[in-house]
């Protein structure tokens, strides 16, 4: 709003007689002739440059000698198409407040100074308004001085309930109980509210509420964007944002850990966690693509990142060709993006860094030798798993397998099982659900004569055309689950000691058929990693059993039992027995493995029950210097596939402009960049940091373009207090903390924002800060505080991100659909900021409410107001959640006896006060409607409200939960005042 | 409008609204001076964001129905018989034709792929079409052809970025909220910006396709789901019914009123006015979706089979919102991304999708023509590139993507019927006459809307954004 915003200021609340080069002029040059008389070489015309006085003068523009015959004001007063500037092609003629403007600048010597935001940052003095009983601190001096200067008083302080409202949703993001308002409310000490605003700031959900704002800006989503947008571990980065605010790191240590963590001596954990700030950028993970071009994207990404977060300026206008407005040049683009071109990751992974749940907040030593443990534990099992599985040695034993002479095959009720030519028995298809198969026989023919010591038994399956999809199995897939196999020899139980297999599904182990669970079986079907494997289920299989002890069976029967006891229809199709006599391995070994193996399985079970996440590892992406960094080239045009090898690499630095010293900073490392970046000599990053505080805390910055410091922003509407805040927050050593407390306890924040007729004529935009602002809470906090206020919220912090439930149809528009296994338990009610994020189909709450898809960096979010909103509100079935959780919440308070009383709290609940006389009538009036209604169809109530409570009266709770409705769906729930 | 001063203006316009709004519904705000809001402003359009409004000159049409043919259908077996193609089957191209050019799959030694379509030429434009689209036939005179397509990128997730917003990577406005910005839309009670989507599965890159970048949100296209509600949270939650919805609606307002009397917050007045179209759009979405109230005649026209997602039954859609006045209609359809793979071969895929869409397609021409609607409306045809002459040889045939010359067309007001514009070489390579960049096709769109693409502008970041970026130029040979 440069334009409209200077001429504003300029024309009435800023009128001073000479226009200042800064605040009036730049951005008319800025904006009608830079374009083409402006720092890009390639784009000048006739050679004139009027961002700089000597070429203007040289070039005849300006006239010192005769200041009101300069060309420049011949050339914008003309009206002669041939000569009058801007030309009319250009589409951006001067207006007639313009011209008069750069008028009496030209006629008054025409000066030019250096831009504002350029310049280094010097401390102003407080004003001397600051004795004014109003002033609270520095703050209040300048906007009162300011205020003075217009004839304008401050708006009275807000009330408590206001106040207390306020500083929860602005510091937390949620809302006071009426237990914490009722304490503020009778706390009479003088400084009742700095103890609540030092209360709040050590909360953990300070770093929750201003991390999400930082997030922002670091683009941070759970997947990797373009077109499959695949999910992405980048959680951890999120809790050490989170972590770090609310430790108040420093801010040029929060800076330096995210640019170049990874570069530090001894780097810790959490300093190459926090690289991951730079990993957010997306990867283009569509096939056919060219890792070196997404590369670039990436790279460019971050230049322009780096310079919208730090710097406030729109740098990425130098990547095609030298900044039009800016003194940014096309080299000096590509200077910048050599700080970054050491980065390992080419459009993939890359490195990575383990990081376990709840790690980055900081972990006991027992949880940490807990840990240790587990890792040595867990690296024990698979040997040990390998030697069980080796130990019961059946697969290696050269068995002498024979065929047993079949006495008799049926199933229950004597449903014969069909003998096929190789012996094999087969089921038809139609055999009763879960039946057994019974089988006699003797030993084999050839044996008959002698004695023969069985020591073994194989089953095979096999498969068959008959069988659904060949089998082996009846099951609809040739499945089956043998839930267990007893064998008798004359009639007389003997036991099995061991099973093998040579292919059993997950969790249906071949031991189920020999142990006493009569449910657990064996099956086959196969997981993903077992397909990959080449293990198929539809093929034929064979199991071992080894008997506890050899039998002799010479003239002797065998029987054995095929038990089918979990899913019907999952019996063996076609099998075949085989019997033999070879020696089985010893068994006392594989028993003392088997018991160490359980052992050890049930402490790794046992450690990782009581680790966050439990103890395992998740692979964060993370920033690491390639061995050797690739030359950084200007990209002729911005295009990647033409480097300007001709004109030579180039270093890393930054734009001449933005150095305020007369030495050139060291820049060779990134550690060099971020130390400049938060030096006190650095123009930039302390004023665009406090300015985007301070927005986020009136609804607007001091500088209202926060994102632009450069020639086309607007000017701060307090330039000294924009100054100070920014050298006071040096000064303090980077601490937010302390930034925060300086602006929440100024009595510039706790004004009331109630609209002031009086403001109106002379300042309807509220730039003078004649009171606070209103303005709709961002759209994680519209759901943050439905949670707070329906006493639902989950209050823990971090780990991985979280599926709330959502519409369904949201994956209907994705090239992919993505996994929700929505929440049932505690997770469901996390803060917003936990939800996973898919930029190609965001959480649809978040989109509706404004939040971007975070493909690019975001330093301010729009703020609408549309029908789609509303519809969310009334209907979605979350809110309808929120508002049945309030009116439960009331229903079941006791201190409450009557439903007047209950309504009026779900009103305080939400809205951190009272309702008034007239308020009451409209929601009593309201209740008393729909609890008639419920009343006359209470099948409406049943649908409408769930309660898993006895005895609760439906009617009654439906009313409350109507009403809960309309409560969450004010105005006034969804605002900050 | 939209000139950089006016763009800051834009932003008082709500302000304006409101106060229009107030006076609508009989609200006062005591003594505030509302004019004061719009000192600088005196020329600024009194409107909500979608108010509908005036653009830079008169407009030749009011809505765009743009039919997105997702995965890049290929011009040499629809639109492009190249004889001497088929007579160098198998051969590798000269390197004359290949050198600098850039493929996702491709080694540009690959050889070239005949087409084993049959092509005829129709109507007296005397267009070829092959026969995979027999239905285009009937409207062949109808539309203008557009065979010197040209766009930059050749990955389907950036290229269909760049055909919807100019620009290869997210964060853009797309087409669709560059005119709802620029022009608001007739319809109150229906998004001015509608996206449908049918085929397998949703358009590579997703939202980014029709978000409104850094524009307002209220811009973004809003995506209507093929089955049940198509909108989210249309349906009230259980229990509630649609009285019970109003009353709702009142008492919320109700409150909001009374807030609004203690902090005279004009901001107020707009979430009010939002509740209750809101509830009007509860009404109307699911009225506008009742596509069983047309006629038999119409249902088969488009080919539409009851109860069944389709893109003739968005097509049919389509119609139905700018009927009602909604701005801007984008529809997708996946997948002709023909590669040769299996299901995606340029034999039986290829047939399939044309079935899928082919009539419906036709139908919509015809059936705006009939209705009069097709003069003041503007239907686009086409994919994010077109394919190549080389073939890529999978399970069966096919083709890699191609950047430099692939077909598209327009039909409606403001444009010539039944002319075809441009042409390539033999082998369809590039375009020999008639080019039309990506950015001049944006150009042309904004044109027949009355919006002048070099003025419509947004500031953010520092810099005026535009659509075409720093390029694109009015087709003036195609307009009528």
């Amino acid at each position: 709003m440069a334009v409209l915003l200077s001429t504003f200021f300029s024309a009435s609340l800023f009128a001073e007689d000479a226009p200042d080069f800064g605040r009036d002029i730049r951005p008319i040059l800025s904006n009608h002739c830079f374009q083409c008389h402006g720092a890009d070489e390639a784009a000048r015309e006739a050679d004139l440059r009027l961002d700089d006085r000597e070429i203007a003068i040289e070039m005849g523009a300006i006239n010192l000698d005769e200041l009101s015959e300069s060309e420049l004001l011949e050339r914008i007063q003309s009206h002669d198409e041939s000569t009058q500037m801007p030309p009319k092609e250009a589409n951006k003629p001067l207006t007639a407040t313009q011209i008069s403007t750069l008028e009496k600048w030209v006629k008054s010597g025409a000066d030019y100074s250096e831009h504002w935001a350029f310049l280094r940052i010097e401390k102003p003095t407080v004003p001397a308004t600051s004795d004014d009983p109003w002033c609270r601190n520095e703050i209040d001096s300048f906007v009162l001085r300011k205020l003075r200067r217009e004839r304008l008083t401050p708006a009275p302080e807000a009330n408590r309930e206001v106040l207390i409202r306020r500083l929860y949703q602005d510091l937390l993001g949620l809302l006071p109980d009426p237990s914490e308002v009722d304490a503020f409310l009778s706390d009479s000490s003088p400084d009742a509210y700095e103890k609540l605003v030092d209360r709040l700031l050590t909360s953990p959900h300070y770093g929750e509420r201003w991390g999400r704002h930082w997030l922002d800006q670091a683009r941070y989503a759970d997947s990797s964007g373009y077109t499959i947008d695949g999910p992405r571990i980048m959680w951890p980065y999120r809790d050490w944002v989170i972590s770090a605010i609310n430790a108040d790191m420093p801010f040029d240590q929060f800076t330096l850990e995210q640019l170049a963590g990874d570069l530090l001596p001894e780097a810790t954990k959490n300093q190459i966690v926090a690289t991951a700030f730079h990993r957010n950028t997306m990867i283009n993970q569509e096939g056919g693509v060219k890792a070196d071009q997404f590369r670039n994207e990436a790279l460019i990404d971050r230049t322009n990142t780096t310079g919208a977060v730090w710097l406030g300026l729109t740098v990425g206008c130098a990547q095609c060709h030298s900044h039009k407005f800016d003194p940014i040049s096309h080299d000096e683009y590509y200077s910048m993006y050599a700080i970054f071109n050491g980065a390992a990751d080419s459009n993939n992974v890359g490195p990575t860094v383990e990081v376990h749940e709840d790690e980055i907040f900081g972990w006991s030593e027992e949880q940490k030798q807990q840990l240790a443990e587990l890792k040595q534990l867990r690296t024990q099992v698979p040997p040990l798993e390998k030697q069980v599985k080796d130990v019961t040695g059946l697969s290696t034993v050269d068995w002498n397998w024979q065929t047993p002479t079949l006495l008799s095959h049926i199933a229950d009720e004597n449903v014969p099982l069909k003998k096929l030519e190789d012996g094999s028995l087969l089921a038809a298809s139609d055999v009763a659900p879960n039946t057994s198969y019974h089988l006699e026989m003797q030993s084999p023919e050839k044996e008959k004569t002698t004695a023969f010591q069985l020591t073994a038994i194989r089953l095979r399956v096999l498969t068959d055309p008959s069988l659904p999809k060949n089998g082996p199995g009846l099951a609809s897939n040739g499945n089956f689950v043998l839930t267990n196999l007893n064998l008798k020899v004359a009639g007389e139980d003997r036991n099995f000691s061991v099973a093998w297999a040579d292919h059993s599904q997950p969790k249906f182990s071949i031991d189920g058929v020999i142990d006493e669970d009569i449910k657990s079986g064996w099956a086959i079907n196969v997981d993903g990693t077992q397909a990959k494997a080449g293990k198929k289920m539809n093929a034929q299989h064979e199991a071992i059993l080894a008997l506890a002890e050899p039998i002799d069976i010479h003239e002797k029967t065998v029987q054995i039992v095929m038990e089918h006891n979990t899913n019907a229809n999952y019996q063996v199709g076609r099998f075949a027995f085989d019997l033999s006599t070879t020696q089985v391995p010893a068994a006392e070994e594989q028993g003392k493995v088997k018991a160490e193996l359980a052992a050890i399985k049930k402490k790794v079970s046992e450690l990782e029950a009581v680790l966050p996440g439990k103890g395992k590892a998740a692979k964060q992406m993370v920033i690491k210097e390639q061995k050797e960094t690739p030359k950084t080239f200007r990209l002729i045009r911005g295009d990647f596939l033409s480097p300007d090898e001709e004109a030579g690499p180039l270093l890393p630095t930054v734009p001449a402009s933005l150095i305020t010293t007369t030495e050139v900073p060291k820049l060779e490392t990134r550690i060099d960049f971020s130390n400049w970046l938060t030096s006190r000599e650095n123009p930039l990053t302390a004023r665009v940091t406090v300015n985007r505080v301070w927005g986020k805390y009136f609804g607007r910055g001091l500088v209202e373009t926060e994102n632009d410091f450069g020639f086309q922003g607007t000017v701060p509407s307090h330039p000294d207090l924009l100054d100070w805040l920014a050298v006071n927050l040096m000064e303090n050593g980077w601490s937010m903390k302390s930034l925060h407390r300086k602006i929440v306890t100024s009595a510039t924040y706790r004004q009331a924002s109630d609209f002031r007729p009086e403001l109106m004529q002379q300042d309807p935009g509220n730039y003078l800060l004649g009171r606070q602002s209103r303005f709709r809470v961002e759209a994680e906090i519209v759901r943050d505080q439905a949670l707070a206020a329906s006493g639902l919220l989950t209050p823990k912090l971090g780990g991985p991100s979280v599926h709330p439930p959502q519409p369904d149809g949201v994956y209907n528009f994705t090239q992919n659909k993505k996994s929700w296994p929505t929440e049932t338990g505690a997770n469901r009610y996390r803060r917003t900021m936990y939800t996973m994020f898919y930029r190609s189909a965001p959480y649809p709450l978040l989109t509706t409410f404004d939040a971007p898809d975070f493909s690019t960096t975001c330093t301010r979010r729009a703020r609408s107001n549309t029908p789609l909103q509303s519809l969310t509100m009334a209907n979605d079935v979350v809110f309808h959640e929120f508002a049945q959780g309030l009116a439960k919440r009331v229903n079941i308070d006791e201190s409450f006896k009557t439903d007047q009383e209950k309504c009026f709290q779900m009103f305080r609940l939400a809205m951190t006060r009272s309702p008034n006389e007239l308020e009451r009538k409209v929601l009593m009036n309201f209740h008393q409607r729909e609890f008639e209604r419920f009343q006359t169809t209470p099948s409406a109530a049943n649908e409408f409200v769930k309660s898993d409570l006895e005895g609760t009266d439906r009617i009654r709770l439906a009313a409350l939960t109507s009403l809960a409705r309309v409560i969450l769906n004010a105005d006034e729930f969804m605002t900050r005042n | 409008m939209m000139t950089t001063e006016q763009n800051h203006l834009s932003e008082l316009q709500r302000d304006a609204s409101r106060r229009q709004f107030l006076q609508q519904s009989g609200l006062t705000l005591g003594s505030i001076a509302l004019t004061n809001m719009l000192a600088e402003s005196s020329a600024a359009p009194v409107a909500e964001p979608m108010q509908p409004r005036g653009g830079h000159f008169p407009a030749k049409i009011k809505n765009v129905i743009y039919l997105f043919m997702a995965g890049g259908p290929s011009q040499l077996e629809l639109f492009e018989p190249k004889p001497v193609l088929n007579k160098f089957h198998q051969k590798t191209p000269p390197e004359s034709l290949t050198k600098g050019r850039r493929f996702a799959f491709l080694k540009p030694d690959t050889k070239l792929l005949g087409c084993e379509r049959k092509f005829q030429k129709y109507g007296e434009c005397g267009m070829d079409l092959s026969d995979l689209l027999p239905h285009h036939q009937n409207i062949v005179d109808d539309v203008c052809w557009l065979r010197g397509i040209k766009t930059d990128v050749f990955n389907h997730g950036p290229a269909k970025l760049f055909m919807n917003c100019g620009f290869q990577s997210p964060g853009r406005p797309s087409l669709g909220s560059w005119a709802t910005y620029g022009l608001g839309s007739e319809s109150q009670n229906l998004p001015g910006f509608v996206v449908l989507q049918s085929g397998p599965r949703g358009p590579r890159a997703g939202n980014t396709l029709w978000s409104s970048g850094f524009l307002p949100t209220t811009y973004q296209g809003v995506p209507f789901r093929s089955t049940g509600s198509p909108i989210l949270n249309l349906d009230n939650p259980p229990g509630i019914t649609r009285d019970a919805q109003a009353d709702f609606t009142n008492t919320v307002g109700q409150l909001n009123k009374l807030r609004m009397d203690v902090t005279s917050d004009p901001e107020i007045a707009t979430r009010i006015n939002a509740y209750e179209t809101a509830f009007a759009m509860q009404s109307s979405a699911p009225e506008l979706t009742r596509v069983e109230d047309e006629s038999q005649a119409t249902l088969q026209q488009y080919g539409i089979e009851a109860g069944k997602p389709s893109f003739a039954k968005n097509c049919l859609l389509a119609r139905r919102l700018v009927e009602r006045g909604t701005r801007f209609v984008q529809l997708y359809h996946t997948d002709w991304d023909h590669h040769g793979g299996k299901g995606a071969d340029l034999r039986e895929a290829i047939n399939k999708v044309c079935k899928e869409t082919d009539q419906a397609a036709a139908a919509l021409i015809i059936d705006l023509k009939a209705r009069g609607l097709l003069d003041e409306t503007l239907v686009i045809w086409g994919g994010e590139f077109g394919r190549t002459p080389m073939g890529e040889v999978r399970e069966s045939i096919g083709r890699d993507h191609h950047i430099d010359a692939f077909t598209m067309w327009m039909a409606g007001g403001g444009i010539k019927p039944g002319h075809i514009h441009g042409s390539t070489d033999e082998l369809g390579f590039g375009v020999d006459t008639g080019e039309v960049h990506v950015h001049d096709l944006h150009a042309t769109i904004l044109h027949l809307m009355g919006l002048d693409h070099k003025r419509l502008t947004y500031r953010f970041q520092g810099r005026d954004f535009r659509l075409t970026d720093v390029h694109g130029n009015v087709v003036k040979e195609i307009l009528a």
